[in-house]
């Protein structure tokens, strides 16, 4: 399980990465994470939305509001421009952590 | 025996959304937004073999504790996280209400002035024998027909005010209201509003000469280039309007 100050830390940047393979509904977000993860990132469900809401008003994303087959409404939020600019400089953070630990944890091969 | 009334989740979500609701933090549209993750939620686990009643109360749970999640939404919703796009459409509206009121006002002072000028038909007809020109008189009258700005601006602060509680009033509430401000997300009512406010700001800026007939002045106001400007920022608040969302907070 990821560590509260992991998840909140990479809450936007996991947003903006789903929203960058099309638009989608709250509900399917965490879906979409809990899967892709294997149940190791886990959301507070309701949290979510306030963080949605805070980058709607960045203008990273987007929402529309649009009847579901149920016949009940869905709110769905997309990428807007500045979002996937954000998207590209948020990759080129986490890749340099990511490519620092590696070559940390990776054991060095030695010649004696 | 008593028979126990049958569980409905469209009642159970109400009920769940009221409670919710009575904290100021929530907007309607969060609160829907909110049901709608709750009906998926329940969806879910009734497929994995639960209940309805059951599904419920554990999508209810998994939602978060409504103490939680109200401290959170008040965070985004309060007027301060307002995005500046909101700010600058707000900002831009004020100044074109205040050219409009302005102008509306020297016009309203101009007609004043031209019926004080026919009232004194005898002195002037005086003055015009004597060879001076109609012009010269009318701008004396003139110099004293546009109001101080200063009393303007502390005016259409007053009329924005006014115009936004009073369409708040007439809507019935800030939802209703936020949906009217809304109609410029609608491209077709977004050009119909804008031609609408082009044509009040040139009528207004206009009124002056046209009230008192020296029509030469439509030329030199359209030289000072007020119209346009006024043009400018009919246009900024449109596209303002359309780049940002929800103008009106539900929450101050």
């Amino acid at each position: 399980m990821l560590s509260k100050e992991l998840v909140a830390a990479s809450t936007t940047t996991l947003v903006l990465s789903i929203l960058s393979e099309g638009e989608e509904y709250g509900y399917a977000l965490i879906q979409r994470v809990n899967e892709l993860s294997g149940g190791k990132v886990q959301w507070s469900e309701g949290m979510l939305y306030p963080v949605l809401h805070w980058m709607e008003k960045e203008e990273l994303i987007e929402s529309e509001w649009r009847a579901a087959e149920s016949g009940h409404r869905r709110k769905y939020y997309r990428l807007r421009q500045q979002g996937r600019k954000a998207l590209r400089a948020e990759k080129e953070q986490w890749m340099t952590v990511h490519n620092l630990l590696t070559k940390l944890w990776k054991p060095q091969p030695r010649l004696t | 025996m008593e028979t126990p009334t049958p569980f409905d989740l469209n009642t159970a979500i109400r009920r769940w959304q009221q409670d919710l609701g009575a904290s100021p933090a929530f907007c309607a549209d969060n609160l829907e937004e909110l049901a709608s993750h709750l009906r998926a939620s329940v969806l879910k686990l009734k497929a994995g073999g639960l209940s309805e009643e059951e599904a419920f109360l554990i999508a209810a749970q998994r939602l978060g504790k409504p103490g939680q999640l109200e401290q959170e939404f008040a965070k985004v919703n309060s007027f301060a996280t307002r995005s500046w796009t909101v700010i600058l459409f707000w900002l831009v509206t004020c100044i074109y209400l205040f050219q409009v009121v302005y102008s509306l006002i020297a016009g309203l002072r101009v007609w004043r002035s031209m019926s004080e000028m026919r009232e004194m038909q005898g002195e002037l007809s005086q003055l015009l024998s004597q060879g001076a020109p109609l012009g010269q008189i009318y701008r004396i009258f003139d110099a004293h027909s546009y109001p101080p700005v200063f009393s303007v601006l502390t005016l259409s602060i007053v009329a924005l005010l006014v115009f936004i509680l009073g369409a708040r009033l007439v809507a019935g509430s800030w939802q209703r209201f936020s949906a009217i401000i809304k109609i410029f997300e609608r491209p077709t009512h977004a050009v119909l509003v804008t031609l609408g406010l082009v044509v009040l700001g040139h009528v207004a800026t206009l009124s002056p000469a046209y009230v008192s007939g020296f029509h030469e002045d439509w030329a030199w106001n359209y030289l000072t280039g007020l119209p346009v400007v006024n043009d400018a920022l009919v246009l900024s608040m449109a596209l303002l309007a359309r780049r940002g969302k929800r103008l009106i907070p539900c929450r101050w």
